[in-house]
């Protein structure tokens, strides 16, 4: 067991690796009632190729991550959530881009719940009759997320950066792709993506790390789990071919969404996280409420509270997005222009505006410490290898000339995409 | 739960605690909902988010909040039952934690004490500009309720299942209403929220009490505002006839069903444990019947739940499905609340739906908004059930109750939105 203080914050992470490659990461906070615990793979929606033991390439449709979540659910003789419910444990899943993850927190009976969570998610059970049953329900789901503007909204964006990318595919993927996955896809699948040097058990709250690793332990070693090579194939990303799109939607107002790609200077771990910091401060000194271009916007009412930045890096994907509700989006869309073709004079004399930030935003980090959820989720862990904790250090660190070397970076030459849902 | 009384007016709970990494001010104000007046406290809400005296524009308090370590500063209606609030919320991170963070705690409170005490006001009337913003920003909010199927059905639910017109409408008033507002009408809603409201105050965080009280009385609080205290609990006279509409909508995929149920037990009998343990097997968690047996089994619907609104006495149910499916879920739906009518379920889900609820309410203690909202609650309805009390009540539930508890249901309201074909 190795412990990481961080001082100031005054908390301990705690970490261990099994024989068997299985990774544990333990936040104990002996003063909370409930105890969070999460088990992750780092295969997502975006894995579309992979191969074992050098043998074949095997294809994923879209939405199969997704799908395999729901369907490990379900065994032969049991409901793996029902259980957790008969535990008086609170269980959930959750597949994005680039994880899949399932998750409990409860307040008792925490060990038979932790020891469930391995269980269940070690032990597959793929049948041709649940396979196809269950077809029926994410064609519910994905209905769902079909009326759902904001989601058509960021998936416009994606396809008018990314296209025909799996990133710009929906995470359910489609009826039709989901057709198409068969049990023996499903197993090949777990025993690559689900074997234990790919899964991180996190938990956050009320326990005994020492108790809990020994449970974990035994519970691993009384599983024989056949280890074998994994190859993951990367996307070959095409180029974008137009800079503006469209759609027709069922809204009251126009929603608009603009991004811009980076194809160049691919960043990988802390310095990947580190870039997301400062992005997120830089757009703050260019687009935040505290600043006149957002204040002459939102006076006019080109621009209200919906409006937003974000910065993401997602394994080969990395883009500035911007969103808002707006009539007015051919305004928006040139104020948001000159204010990056002007990047270098609106920061000019900002190193105080830029302090201020960081501290509100190092402030921001230790306000969301109170969430046990938040801890275990919120961090970059899973692409970067940086957690809550570490993201909070890494703020406090940052100097304005990080901002100016960014703020190069991103935005000169930039080239802004732009997609509209109309009313 | 020590309730203090600040400068004769307001209601003051301190919950001091090291548990969290920050300090929370919570300030409500609360009255008998009148609709007259609903869309005018939202518009109150609104303008006091983004503007004060010292405070002129949106950017201005943008940038407080920023020097105020990131604070997060908000403010909000909602209704519970009869009465209807706007609170005022401040959170910031707690002073041990930040360098320099000394001033912080006066500094917080300061702000507040503007931002509720000090609007932006030019001759009796809020000021125009800010006033033309922020009452657009307001109608668009509430046209995009239209945009959110769900939302939009629960809406239209609540107006066909209440026979008081003040309980018809939504916390956030209506477009219309808003549309016909006007400066010095809302700066006049605003003095009577002020001086007239129930003002309730609550304090978490690791806080010296009599720190706390001293920055308080420095707040303009007037004598006279605990004047006339409103029970927030409602309830309506059971109807006979079923109350439906059916609506078509053009561009929606998915179906959504509504269903309005009262269950006539008085706020504060016993039965309301029964009712909660009923609601939980019926459509309340993932153990549930509706979740089990219609989506689980059956596939009819992606997402279906049942709540139970201690507030009003309404159980409401809702799923989205297929437009060919309303009425086999429906019908679905019925059976479920039959066979728990009749005793048809098993006491180990009952034991493992008890847990989890008694699971839920522990974890609570684990997040500050759950913790003031609790001690909200213990002012606004002036009874409190202790931790065990409350854990006991739900292990003692037996079946029989959770039986005679579903038998309660008369269904009152249905709200199907289709798409159009």
């Amino acid at each position: 067991m190795k412990t990481k203080h961080y001082l100031k914050l005054k908390e301990d992470v705690i970490t261990e690796t099994l024989d068997n490659g299985l990774s544990i990461v333990m936040v104990p906070k002996s003063n909370y009632h409930k105890t969070f615990a999460v088990l992750t793979t780092a295969y997502g929606a975006l894995d579309q190729e992979f191969a074992i033991d050098d043998a074949q390439p095997i294809k994923i449709p879209a939405g199969t991550a997704h799908f395999l979540e729901h369907k490990l659910f379900e065994k032969e003789n049991e409901d793996a959530f029902a259980k957790f419910g008969e535990l008086g444990a609170d269980a959930n899943a959750f597949t994005n881009a680039y994880q899949t993850s399932y998750l409990f927190s409860t307040t008792q009976n925490l060990i038979p719940a932790i020891t469930h969570l391995l269980d269940f998610v070690q032990t597959p059970y793929f049948s041709k009759q649940t396979v196809e049953k269950e077809q029926g329900i994410i064609g519910q789901e994905i209905q769902m997320y079909d009326d759902d503007p904001n989601w058509a909204l960021y998936m416009g964006l994606l396809n008018t950066l990314y296209p025909d990318s799996s990133i710009a595919k929906d995470i359910a993927g489609t009826r039709e792709t989901i057709a198409t996955i068969t049990p023996e896809l499903l197993y090949a699948i777990h025993s690559a993506f689900y074997q234990p040097t790919q899964l991180t058990l996190q938990i956050v709250g009320h326990f005994n790390p020492k108790e809990i690793l020994a449970v974990v332990k035994e519970n691993q070693v009384k599983k024989s789990l056949k280890l074998s090579k994994l190859t993951r194939f990367s996307e070959k990303l095409l180029p974008t071919k137009e800079q503006q799109a469209e759609r027709y939607f069922n809204v009251s107002r126009p929603k608009v969404a603009f991004g811009i790609r980076l194809d160049q200077n691919q960043v990988v771990g802390i310095e990947a996280a580190k870039r997301i910091l400062i992005a997120d401060i830089l757009n703050d000194l260019l687009f935040g409420e505290q600043t006149d271009w957002y204040q002459n916007l939102y006076s006019h009412g080109i621009i209200d509270t919906e409006f937003e930045t974000a910065f993401d890096i997602i394994k080969d994907y990395q883009y500035v997005s911007f969103f808002a509700e707006t009539e007015d989006y051919e305004i928006l869309t040139q104020e948001i222009q000159s204010q990056i073709d002007n990047y270098q004079n609106v920061l000019k004399n900002q190193q105080n505006a830029f302090e201020s930030l960081q501290r509100a935003t190092v402030g921001e980090g230790i306000q969301k410490l109170n969430s046990l959820e938040s801890m275990a989720l919120q961090g970059d862990d899973v692409l970067f290898g940086t957690n809550l904790f570490d993201k909070i250090e890494l703020l406090q660190d940052l100097t304005f000339d990080d901002i100016l070397v960014t703020a190069d970076k991103i935005y000169r030459n930039a080239t802004l995409q732009r997609f509209v849902l109309h009313k | 739960m020590k309730k203090t009384i600040i400068n004769h007016g307001a209601n003051l709970v301190i919950l001091p605690t090291t548990q969290f990494k920050t300090l929370h001010i919570a300030v409500d104000f609360s009255t008998s909902v009148d609709p007259k007046h609903i869309s005018a406290r939202t518009l109150v809400s609104y303008l006091a988010g983004v503007s004060s005296a010292r405070y002129k524009t949106q950017q201005q308090v943008a940038q407080k909040t920023i020097d105020l370590y990131g604070a997060h500063y908000q403010t909000d209606v909602f209704r519970i039952g009869q009465t209807h609030h706007v609170r005022f919320t401040l959170q910031v991170p707690a002073p041990t934690y930040i360098m320099g963070g000394k001033q912080l705690l006066t500094e917080a409170f300061d702000f507040l004490s503007e931002m509720i005490f000090n609007p932006l006001v030019d001759n009796h009337a809020f000021n125009e500009r800010v006033f033309a913003n922020e009452q657009q920003s307001l109608m668009n909010e509430l046209a995009s309720v239209k945009d959110d199927k769900s939302r939009y059905s629960m809406a239209k639910l609540r107006e066909i299942t209440y026979d008081k017109p003040g309980m018809c409408v939504s916390a956030s008033g209506n477009e219309e209403a808003v549309a016909n507002l006007n400066p010095s009408d809302v700066y006049q809603t605003y003095q009577n929220m002020i001086n007239e409201d129930t003002m309730n105050i609550v304090v978490l965080g690791d806080i010296n009490q009599q720190q706390i009280i001293s920055l308080l009385q420095k707040w303009p609080i007037g004598p006279h505002q605990a004047k006339e205290d409103k029970e927030p609990f409602y309830r309506q006279v059971p109807r006979v006839q079923l109350r439906e509409v059916v609506e078509h909508k053009a561009a929606i995929n998915q179906a959504m069903l509504t269903m309005a149920y009262q269950i006539n037990v008085e706020p504060f009998d016993d039965q309301r444990f029964a009712v909660m343990v009923m609601n939980a097997l019926l459509g309340g968690t993932p153990l549930s019947k509706l979740f089990m047996n219609v989506r689980e089994k059956e596939s009819l619907a992606y997402s279906i739940y049942s709540r139970w609104q201690h507030d009003t006495g309404f159980l409401t149910i809702a799923a989205g499905l297929d437009a060919a499916k309303v009425r086999q879920t429906d019908m679905m739906i019925q059976e479920q609340i039959k066979a728990i009518q009749e005793g048809d379920f098993d006491n180990q889900t009952v034991d493992a739906i008890k847990m989890s609820l008694i699971s839920d309410y522990l974890s609570q203690r684990d997040s500050p908004s759950s913790q003031m909202e609790v001690a909200f609650s213990r002012l606004l309805t002036r009874r409190e059930t202790s931790e065990q009390e409350w854990i006991d009540r739900v292990r003692s539930v037996t079946a029989d109750d959770i039986q005679n508890a579903a038998q309660k249901m008369s269904l009152q309201s249905r709200y199907i939105l289709l798409p159009e074909v």
